[in-house]
């Protein structure tokens, strides 16, 4: 009796973890989970486009601050204003037009909006940089303006 | 002596055992990292041909219809619509084929708000516009104003989310 006892014990000690139908779940998952993850996350930057009836003239109290695209430099310039450049230069340039906006941003609290003045042939890219640049700063209300050639 | 010694070594191991625990621990870790990263779904998927720029923004997409702006051409929905260079021919700002597909859409969404019986209008949702960090100015202001022209305002733009 005992000894029947004792092979029994020994038996369920060396009974092995069944995990084949773990390991096919996982085949299965692993594959749908793969093909349906998502490594670049797509975000938005959203704007307005003044309808018909906005105003066309920003009041005149405002600062109407305004951030020229020009090859090589920022020219952020504003009503009553001095005309500022920041160079522009690679990746450094938008923590240097960052830091500028955000001197101005703490000066004018109030203001929120930016006019974003580019030339023809500026690239997206530059312009959502500036955006970024702005909207970091606490003025999140872009506009587009062109330069005109 | 060696016959003895084949025979208990096979009787030993008995039906061959594959040793499964390192596996189990990799796949463990690999479906865990991709039920974290797991996006049930996304409304806005990148149209193929467009390098999206990157951006410092956070806000999600919302469901809506693409404009989607490559190098050569621009796509509604997918669909062609006009290529890059015929939309920045003239001198004007409206992208004549442009306008007429999006003139489309909005007719098909105001009777489908009026068959809902939604009277007032509840404006034309928002659009999606995908350019390619290439592009230029030129195209994206003139599309930017035709959907303007159109009644389309509230405006997305597409960007990957930087890390």
């Amino acid at each position: 009796m005992r000894s029947r006892k004792n092979k029994r014990f020994r038996k369920i000690v060396e009974a092995d973890l069944e995990i084949l139908p773990l390991m096919n779940l996982f085949v299965v998952l692993i594959p749908m989970l793969l093909l349906s993850a998502v490594f670049l996350e797509i975000a938005v930057v959203r704007m307005d486009l003044p309808s018909d009836e906005a105003d066309a003239n920003p009041a005149e109290e405002s600062l109407d601050l305004a951030v020229r695209i020009e090859t090589g430099r920022y020219v952020i310039q504003g009503r009553a204003l001095r005309e500022t450049e920041v160079e522009r230069d690679g990746e450094r340039d938008r923590d240097a037009l960052t830091d500028a906006l955000r001197d101005l941003a703490s000066t004018y609290p109030e203001n929120k909006a930016v006019r974003i003045v580019s030339h023809a042939s500026t690239q997206y890219e530059e312009i959502i940089r500036v955006m970024d640049a702005s909207r970091d700063a606490g003025m999140p209300l872009v506009s587009l303006q062109s330069a005109g050639e | 002596m060696r016959n003895r010694r084949w025979g208990r070594r096979a009787r030993k191991s008995g039906p061959a055992q594959l040793k499964l625990t390192s596996m189990m621990d990799i796949l463990t870790v690999l479906l865990l990292f991709l039920v974290k990263s797991f996006v049930v779904d996304t409304p806005v998927t990148p149209v193929p041909g467009v390098t999206l720029p990157e951006s410092t923004s956070k806000e999600t997409p919302e469901e809506s219809f693409v404009i989607a702006i490559t190098g050569p051409d621009i796509l509604v929905d997918g669909e062609r619509v006009s290529s890059v260079d015929e939309a920045t021919a003239g001198s004007g700002l409206f992208i004549a084929s442009l306008g007429e597909h999006l003139a489309t859409i909005r007719t098909h969404k105001q009777e489908l708000a009026r068959m809902r019986g939604l009277e007032e209008e509840a404006g034309l949702g928002p659009v999606t516009v995908q350019g390619d960090r290439a592009i230029e100015y030129r195209v994206l202001e003139r599309v930017l104003y035709t959907l303007g022209q159109e009644g389309f305002s509230e405006i997305s733009l597409a960007v990957i989310r930087e890390a």
